[in-house]
């Protein structure tokens, strides 16, 4: 299969954000028109120039979108909300690009906006009991994976430190991020002990915040008349779920390893040739397997690299530049969105104090319990 | 005193191990834990002996979930018979990867509850 790259060209027009925060007495319709509106001024365009709306979210119930966007003015467009847990941003944004590569829209919104604390797992409604308690619990199965990669590959708890210490200080030059304090490694190792060799510092906060993308084909955006020097292309867009592995195996890094390598695929390029990749660092071990499993090192070596600062911003690879979801945050609907406007402002150059130099082109990996995959390649023209 | 959970597992013949209950599919032999009750009709139950192998544990030093009380160690356990499960360990050690263990019944708050414990 081709993906996008048998559709007609998509481009990301317009980003926008609302600061990723902890909870608060914000109404979710406050954040999200917060980065709505900033999406539509970044790309020059009116709300009655959107012809859907696709809205991530996982926490805040049914029809968030319809009842947030009304506010902007009904026009009638399509609206649809998207959950697919920790994907659920990108599976909107997914569904955005299908939707103008497709022609069946010119211009679609793909948002994310979401408040901590209403969200409920199926999981947990199953009707199956469990010997464990953490049964299905990411913070244990990822705790139980770093304790695996010790002993398979010899990580030691400074190795995952060092992503905490990375992601945190790209995130302390991030003014949409939750966390904005550089960390020290002694400071992370030192923080509250979680799970295993999990620190506080090391696990992602909760919180509530808002990110929005708006793409383009490109009879909208000759029509219109918007900045095309701005607009950033999309080469591939894949999502996917777990298959079956052997007894021991971890089923997701299977599942991360296949959806790299399509998205890649269908985007064309290897992995040498990507100058950034933001993707799901819940938890510090997640970006060692993941950033191992999407072919930006041979497996075992990702510790070295963390060493060698080759996943730095202006390393060979920026990984999480943003500050990921240890350090900017994990309000969950956005969060996939908010990896896409963080690539956009890093291929227009735009991410000022933490642009990746010379960056053109980017991956946006987003997994999300259940366990599914959402991956995009995105490139600078 | 009652199982916690008479759905997953069963005292054994002796002492005070206990068996997982499984299903098996009688035409490939493959096993399924728990008990589903979404499986395809003509599984077979049958009794897993609670022998396993640990492959890694962790503690969790936070009441992060429902029913955690730290400090809490949870394993990942491949069963003699092939499954891998995750468990709770008895007591608060960590044994290291490849260790013996066994299924045990724990009185715990009022109610037997299955464990793992070294087998030695």
């Amino acid at each position: 299969m081709s993906g996008l790259a048998g559709l007609r060209p998509v481009r990301v027009v317009g980003i926008g954000m609302h600061r990723y925060q902890f909870a608060s007495d914000t109404p979710y319709i406050t954040l999200g028109l917060t980065a709505l509106r900033a999406a539509l001024e970044d790309a020059g365009l009116g709300w009655p120039d959107i012809g859907a709306a696709m809205v991530g979210t996982a926490g805040l119930g049914m029809a968030a979108g319809r009842v947030m966007l009304r506010h902007m003015g009904a026009t009638g467009i399509e609206v649809m909300q998207v959950e697919n847990a920790s994907a659920s941003g990108s599976s909107a944004f997914r569904m955005a690009c299908l939707l103008v590569g497709s022609g069946q829209r010119d211009i679609v919104l793909a948002m994310g906006v979401d408040k901590h604390g209403t969200s409920q797992r199926a999981v947990d409604k199953d009707g199956l009991a469990r010997l464990s308690p953490t049964d299905h619990s990411p913070l244990v199965e990822f705790a139980l994976l770093a304790r695996l990669w010790r002993d398979r590959h010899g990580l030691r708890p400074e190795d995952m430190a060092r992503v905490a210490v990375k992601n945190h200080g790209n995130a302390a030059r991030n003014p949409f991020a939750q966390f904005r304090k550089p960390r020290s490694l002694e400071q992370v190792l030192a923080s509250a002990p979680v799970a295993g060799d999990l620190t506080a510092l090391q696990c992602c906060p909760r919180g509530e915040g808002a990110a929005a993308v708006i793409v383009a084909s490109e009879d909208a955006i000759a029509r219109l008349k918007l900045d095309r020097r701005r607009a950033i292309r999309v080469l591939s867009s894949t999502a996917s779920s777990e298959t079956a592995v052997a007894p021991g195996d971890f089923a997701m890094l299977e599942m991360v390893r296949q959806s790299g390598l399509e998205t890649l695929r269908q985007a064309g390029i290897g992995a040498e040739e990507l100058d950034i990749v933001e993707l799901h660092d819940a938890f510090s071990i997640e970006e060692i397997v993941y950033a191992e499993a999407l072919g930006l090192c041979p497996v075992g070596e990702a510790a070295a690299r963390l060493r060698d600062g080759a996943w730095e911003i202006g390393g060979r690879c920026a990984v999480n530049p943003s500050g990921g979801l240890i350090g900017m945050g994990h309000p969950i609907g956005p969060t996939g969105i908010g990896q896409v406007a963080e690539i956009v402002r890093q291929l227009r150059g735009e991410a000022t104090g933490r642009q990746q130099p010379g960056a053109r082109t980017a991956m946006a990996h987003m997994i999300g319990l259940g366990a599914v995959a959402v991956g995009h390649v995105l490139q600078r023209e | 005193m009652d199982l916690r959970e008479p759905s997953l597992y069963a005292p054994a013949a002796a002492g005070d191990g206990a068996v997982l209950l499984a299903l098996r599919d009688p035409a490939s032999g493959a096993l399924s834990f728990p008990r589903s009750l979404y499986g395809p009709p003509g599984l077979e139950a049958v009794e897993l002996s609670g022998q396993a192998t640990l492959l890694a544990c962790i503690t969790l030093h936070q009441p992060v979930l429902p029913g955690v009380v730290p400090p809490l160690v949870v394993a990942r356990l491949q069963l003699a018979e092939g499954l891998v499960v995750d468990g709770v360990l008895e007591g608060t050690a960590e044994p290291p990867p490849g260790t013996p263990m066994r299924a045990v019944l724990v009185a715990e708050d009022g109610a037997l509850v299955c464990r793992f414990r070294p087998a030695a």
